[in-house]
């Protein structure tokens, strides 16, 4: 049988609820990535004062602060879509046309809230 | 079908490890933002404080599986592949359960 293999990530249109679902399989991925770091990140911490405030102070250079967003991002946008969903076990707002503004609110609250981190940290 | 088959076990795993890590993290993200370096090893110094911290960074790896299989399973079709990622997976999540398990030992 012969599928159609049409791949183009720039002439696909996934509708918004795809955007916020695939976001939240892609932050997913990241936060695994991310994981390792954070882990060397808190026993660096808590291994005594001084590297505390070296970890603390780590987040006010450039790469730290992007590092700060995107780890942010993922984060909240992981979440905010994992709350969606156990609305939906709840079975609140799995209807239309709540379950497609819920998608926008949750894909903007992730950029918003990582970018609002980024601004006032 | 079985009830590991079903997917219910790892759906409700998913769950419940997604509301141990919200609440976690939150505590920890206060800890950092308060700056105070004693409370956060005071309270993982204790076997309480331990226990909690033992548990958030397991439900961490939990989800971690989950989530990661699924997208193994999703994607990955040829079966020595597939398996050889699962495996190396596993791994590397028992390798980070175990780093966790050196930092709480050591400021226990």
């Amino acid at each position: 049988m012969k599928r159609p293999t049409h791949l183009n990530l720039f002439t696909i249109h996934l509708p918004v609820v795809g955007w916020a679902s695939i976001a939240h399989r892609l932050a997913g991925v990241m936060l695994f990535l991310i994981t390792p770091f954070l882990i060397y990140g808190l026993e660096t911490a808590l291994y005594s004062p001084e590297n505390f405030l070296q970890i603390k102070n780590s987040f006010s250079t450039f790469p730290g602060r992007a590092i700060l967003i995107f780890t942010c991002w993922a984060f909240t946008h992981h979440f905010l879509a994992g709350l969606r969903h156990l609305f939906f076990d709840l079975d609140i707002g799995f209807s239309a046309p709540f379950y497609r503004w819920s998608a926008i609110l949750v894909l903007a609250g992730g950029v918003f809230i990582s970018l609002g981190v980024g601004i006032i940290l | 079908m079985s009830y590991q088959a079903s997917g219910l076990r790892a759906f409700l795993w998913q769950r419940i490890s997604a509301v141990v890590i919200a609440i976690g993290t939150l505590i920890i993200l206060g800890w950092l933002a308060s700056g105070n370096y004693p409370t956060g090893r005071e309270l993982i110094a204790q076997p309480l404080g331990a226990a909690l911290f033992g548990l958030f960074w397991g439900a961490v790896l939990a989800h971690s599986w989950v989530g990661m299989r699924d997208i193994i399973l999703d994607y990955v079709a040829r079966r020595g592949v597939r398996y050889a990622l699962l495996a190396g997976l596993a791994l590397w999540l028992l390798f980070l359960g175990l780093w966790v398990f050196i930092i709480l030992a050591r400021n226990l």
